[in-house]
């Protein structure tokens, strides 16, 4: 969904990605810590959309196999999901979450502010009211 | 003794909590999302920031 809007709309959104893997997911933590890990070799979304396409079948296993399918140097990626700078990076998206109040995922923010958005159509609404904000912006600084 | 183990305490506890609510939000403001995966244009008028779980 959010792909077809970055479709719709290539020169005026941007798609940031933050962990928040929930607790009760034995493996969303681990999941994330090699979505990183891959990120370090360039291929953050190409192990990203992997990993969703495997969601029911993740575990250590699972993990170098998507790491070798998108073509990780696989010495490096081995070392990297040990890397205690990712996973204080993670902690530090869950820790950016709770004080935003997220209890759910996927929770999304539109320019900061948390949209309920549902659908294609009600996210469009809303990015096309935030594209409106800032033309009016734009306009009342080009007449200041 | 006890009671002067809790007024002992009591601050100490005080002093941790406060701490620590204090640290959380100045930790979570200081997030840089510029090092966070993104796509699409560095400078897009419009931010979608997504809080996704991978299970």
């Amino acid at each position: 969904m959010l792909e077809q809007l970055l479709e719709r709309y290539p020169d005026q959104v941007k798609l940031i990605f933050l962990s928040f893997p929930l607790r009760n997911h034995q493996f969303s933590k681990k999941a994330a810590i090699a979505a990183f890990a891959a990120k370090k070799q360039g291929k953050f979304w190409e192990y990203h959309d992997r990993l969703f396409q495997n969601v029911d079948r993740l575990g250590d296993e699972k993990f170098l196999q998507i790491a070798r399918e998108v073509g990780l140097d696989m010495e490096r990626f081995e070392k990297d999901i040990n890397d205690l700078k990712i996973v204080a990076r993670i902690n530090q998206d869950i820790r950016l979450g709770a004080y935003l109040g997220v209890r759910a995922t996927p929770t999304v923010f539109i320019n900061g502010r948390v949209s309920k958005a549902r659908t294609l159509e009600a996210l469009q609404v809303d990015v096309e009211m935030e594209l409106r904000k800032v033309r009016k912006e734009v306009k009342s600084e080009g007449k200041g | 003794m006890n009671r002067t183990i809790k007024m002992t305490l009591f601050p100490f506890i005080l002093a941790v909590v406060l701490g620590f609510l204090s640290y959380a939000p100045a930790s979570a403001q200081n997030t840089d999302l510029s090092v966070s995966p993104s796509k699409g244009p560095a400078d897009a008028p419009v931010e979608i920031a997504v809080f996704s779980c991978f299970q």
